[in-house]
């Protein structure tokens, strides 16, 4: 050999064992070593408990393996969202952890806008630089954090902006469930209730459906109640999923719930067919909203929601027949959660509108899920840092909004304008999802510091500065997770596979470095493994219990159905009087408030919705659910089919979508199952993220087409206050 | 012969994968680098299979030009090695997960996730991390007895071990098995020449030496006779 010639193997190291191996001893080809796997298939091992991440709802799952790779999953029967079944977007999305699209290695921004990879430890440092440096010139309150709840997320990065000194940890909340949290907060005291749709005779789902936002539980509890015979109505502008196991569709106008509860209310007060008793004992000021509908006639009702007033006047009729077994369900992401002016008003209106029923707490009627929590932690390495005295920024702008959520689009408004000046993200497409995408990356662009922590490149990282890889929901142990329902449990998301990139790390890692890079690593003296033990400690469980079991049950503490008579608000009642919401400008008690925009001629509301097998824009990229939505062109926007005829619009034509924001050509599929005055546009699709190969230009981003605004007083996103024109291309 | 061959091998592996400034200045000196040329130019030309001799009478034969297997821009980007500086910043921006221009010179990457049976939902896919082949290339590691580093072990079919097998069985003298593990290993080095072409100019030093692979594959399957299909991964 050369002299200049490479002498040792660089990094390809001899074992011991192979040292002393004789030359080539053990070569086997690939193809003997397929065929010898053929022959013995490696064992299928149980590798563990975990929670699905494919949506919010956190499913929990065995998983296995199978050579150390994940071979398959199955639900867990004891988990209460799942209920031992996975949906279609829980398998599908599993292939994340394999994905070519993983994020490998932190990133930071170059000088021409393209990201390149850099070490962990100048990551940390440069962003603790620019941390320290705003706490010095601003202080803390001019840091954000906006992370999409997980249950590790959820404990770290609030424990950072804590440490920090900073109040402003968002959710994901405006831009889905906010409105409907902080309208039932007023009314009921508390932000979701369940509507007993197993045992119901009558439910009305708003906007809502379990098929197509899938929390399998609620879909088999809806089956089990209709074929038991419950009658199950869909109040949606659109014919959805959930139409499988519904008897009746009503097809509203989006944007006008709000009146139909009020002339259903109507139409109970004036007849007398409510619940007077329970009223009696448990609310407070019905006589100010009984007056306020009296005017909320159903003729006055149909001609804003176009449903015909007799149709109104039998629903209202019909849930008082079945009550106490009927109830409005609570709606989530749509009418009730961030979708219009309305929103927080809508959701409000409903839950007063479930008390005239007299349903809470009875079989059948609705009910808020008991849970369990862990106890105090006495360790005085788990001590808390001091809560910031300040409020989270947009309390006050929006009063009525949860703070538990926080108006996050507000606070990154407030870039340009000085006030905050470095921004977080864990796990949040926040720029794709929340409000205009153009607008909000203008916002993160603008801040001092940047910083994006997920598994691939999204729109949000592509706006930061930084971008640090996480590591994929399979490849980590979180902090234990309480779920409420009928029967609360605590559940674990385990690792059940090795790490596929040595170079990610998991949350509750990064946070603890970056913490210890910020100077405040004396809040973060534990591992998550110590801390979720402690937590389960405090009920008489250990971590070891939870790891083998995934799910634990709480019995104790499982619901019981009699009337419920006490509430979270300052009182213990029922609330139809609300002295927060007149406060913020609305009425003390609920009444018709017209959304911010009406279709006009040749226009239409721009309204969006999950499909059964996506989650928002996060599982777009993979490969298998995207091959579905092909097969099926379910990026298509959906028009009324009578509307189209008179347009000359074909089903499958091109067409052009335009609005304030946004012009975008797709197809259309022409149908009877949406209301005239809507297009739906499903919210997956629309990836401007090149490094996302597979959803990459697939179909339209609904976002686009909504201009940055917030709803007044709740803060929600108002994601349906959107007019679009459509044409046909080339016509 | 088995030296010069092995070295190859080896410079390549150093080239896509880890090294350290010194290992990678060493490697890229100038003298060092003009033996890998020569060694890689015989490789390519020889009609023989890996480490053999050549027959007496074809060491007449004259050396055909780089040229004659690779572009005028290859050669001329062959015959100039980045420095260890601009090695880093390539590896940082295409041989990092997740971003556009990335050409992450893993196997698993460009093949099918899974033929087996019982295997998971997307085992058909292309395009994951941890196919039959990263599971493959961990047995044969440790039936061969090597250990990897912990940045690699998660992707034993990266290129560069790959490479780095192929040299380490022709040092062992298992010339077959190394002849017979190159041409099997090799084949989805077109596809992968194919993300590399799209970053341009700046990955023509890479795409040579993939291309330099992909001519050592032909000729060594050549000389075995044995035809590519039977070799297809």
């Amino acid at each position: 050999m050369s002299e200049h010639a490479i002498t040792r193997r660089g990094f390809l190291a001899r074992s011991a064992i192979g040292a002393a191996a004789v030359a080539g001893a053990g070569y086997v080809g690939f193809e003997a070593w397929k065929q010898a796997h053929a022959d013995e298939p490696g064992e299928l091992k149980k590798a563990g408990h975990s929670l699905c991440n494919s949506c919010s709802s956190k499913c929990g799952f065995t998983a296995y393996t199978r050579d150390g790779r994940l071979a398959t999953m199955i639900g867990d029967a004891d988990h209460p969202y799942c209920d031992g079944t996975l949906c279609a977007r829980g398998y599908g999305y599993a292939s994340i952890a394999y994905s070519e699209d993983r994020l490998t290695d932190p990133l930071k921004k170059q000088g021409d806008g393209t990201f390149a990879a850099i070490d962990w430890d100048t990551a940390y440092a440069e962003i603790a630089e620019k941390v320290q440096k705003i706490i010095d010139e601003d202080g803390p309150q001019a840091l954000v954090m906006i992370q999409d709840p997980r249950p590790s997320g959820s404990f770290y990065t609030a424990r950072f902006m804590q440490a920090l000194g900073s109040a402003n940890t968002y959710t994901h909340g405006v831009a889905c469930n906010m409105s409907k949290v902080s309208g039932m907060t007023q009314a009921i005291g508390a932000g979701d209730f369940t509507s007993d749709v197993e045992n119901a005779k009558m439910v009305m789902f708003i906007g809502r459906s379990y098929a197509d936002g899938i929390r399998p539980a609620s879909l088999h509890a809806m089956q089990k109640g209709y074929q038991k015979g419950a009658k199950f109505v869909m109040v949606d502008p659109r014919y959805n999923n959930s139409m499988h196991f519904c008897t009746e569709w009503v097809p509203i106008r989006p944007g006008t719930d709000l009146a139909l509860i009020l002339a259903m209310a109507h139409v109970l007060i004036t007849e007398g067919t409510y619940d007077a008793e329970y009223i009696a004992a448990n609310t407070v000021g019905f006589e100010d909203w009984a007056a306020r509908v009296e005017s909320c006639t159903p003729e006055w009702a149909e001609e804003i929601t176009g449903v015909p007033a007799e149709t109104i006047e039998r629903l209202a009729h019909e849930m008082w027949e079945a009550a106490p077994q009927s109830s409005i369900e609570q709606g989530w992401r749509a009418a009730t959660g961030c979708a219009h002016q309305n929103s927080g008003e809508t959701a409000r209106a409903l839950c007063l509108f479930n008390t005239l029923l007299g349903c809470w707490g009875l079989e059948g009627g609705a009910y808020t899920p008991p849970s369990q929590s862990a106890g105090k932690l006495t360790d005085p390495k788990f001590a808390a840092p001091a809560k910031p005295e300040a409020k989270i920024i947009g309390a006050a702008e929006y009063p009525l909004s949860a703070s538990s959520m926080g108006v996050s689009t507000y606070a990154l408004s407030q870039i340009p304008e000085g006030a905050v000046k470095g921004v977080f993200f864990y796990q949040s497409n926040c720029v794709a999802g929340y409000s205009n995408p153009v607008q909000l990356a203008e916002f993160v662009e603008a801040a001092e510091l940047s910083v994006a922590i997920d598994v691939q490149m999204t729109e949000t990282c592509q706006a930061c500065q930084y971008v640090l890889p996480d590591t994929c929901y399979l490849e980590r142990t979180e902090v234990p997770e309480f779920v409420g329902g009928k029967v609360p449990v605590v559940s674990l998301r385990d690792q059940v596979i090795e790490k596929v990139h040595p170079n990610t790390r998991p949350v509750d890692q990064i946070f603890t470095e970056l913490a210890e890079a910020c100077g405040v690593g004396q809040y973060f003296q534990f591992t998550v493994e110590e801390l979720g033990d402690a937590q389960l400690q405090t009920l008489g469980l250990s971590l070891e219990q939870l790891r083998e079991q995934g799910t634990i049950t709480f019995p104790e503490k499982a619901l019981k159905y009699a009337p419920k008579t006490t509430w979270g608000t300052a009182d213990k009642k029922v609330h139809f009087t609300s002295e927060a919401c007149e406060k913020a400008g609305f009425p003390a008690s609920p009444g018709w408030l017209e959304p911010q925009v009406m279709p006009g001629d040749g226009q239409f509301r721009l309204i969006g919705g999950k499909q059964t097998i996506h989650t928002h824009t996060q599982t777009a990229n993979i490969p298998n659910l995207m091959e579905i939505t092909k097969k099926y062109g379910l990026e298509r926007i959906w028009m009324n089919a009578q509307v189209a005829e008179e347009m000359g619009i074909q089903d499958g034509d091109e067409v052009e979508v335009s609005s304030e924001t946004y012009t975008g050509t797709t197809r259309v599929h022409v149908t009877n199952r949406i209301e005239p005055t809507s297009i739906y546009l499903p919210s997956h699709y629309g990836c401007s993220v090149p490094e996302q190969r597979t959803a990459y230009q697939v179909g339209l981003r609904q976002m686009d087409f909504v201009p940055f605004h917030i709803e007044p007083g709740y803060g929600g996103t108002m994601s349906q206050e959107t007019l679009v024109t459509v044409k046909k291309v080339g016509a | 012969m088995t030296a010069h061959d092995a070295q190859v091998f080896f410079t390549i592996s150093s080239c896509f994968g880890p090294a350290s400034e010194d290992d990678w200045k060493a490697c890229a000196s100038n003298a060092a680098w003009s033996e890998f040329l020569t060694a890689t130019r015989r490789l390519l030309q020889d009609e023989r299979p890996l480490s053999a001799a050549l027959a007496p009478i074809a060491h007449a034969r004259t050396s055909e030009p780089f040229g004659e297997f690779l572009s005028d821009d290859e050669v001329r980007a062959l015959y100039a090695p980045p420095s260890f500086k601009e090695k880093q910043a390539f590896a940082a921006r295409h041989f990092t997960g997740g971003l556009p221009t990335s050409a992450v010179p893993v196997e698993s990457l460009y093949v099918k996730w899974s033929d087996r049976a019982n295997a998971a939902p997307f085992a058909q896919r292309e395009g994951l991390y941890r196919s039959d082949v990263a599971l493959y290339m961990d047995d044969l590691l440790a039936a061969l007895g090597f250990e990897l580093p912990d940045v690699l072990v998660a992707t034993p079919d990266h290129l560069a071990v790959e490479c780095a097998v192929v040299a380490a069985l022709l040092e062992d003298g298992s010339n077959d098995h190394a002849r017979s593990f190159l041409i099997e290993r090799t084949a989805w080095l077109e596809t992968y020449r194919a993300r590399l072409r799209r970053i341009g100019d700046d990955a023509l030093f890479y795409l040579a030496l993939v291309d330099v692979l992909l001519g050592v594959r032909a000729m060594q399957l050549a000389c075995t006779s044995v035809s590519d299909d039977e070799h297809a991964a």
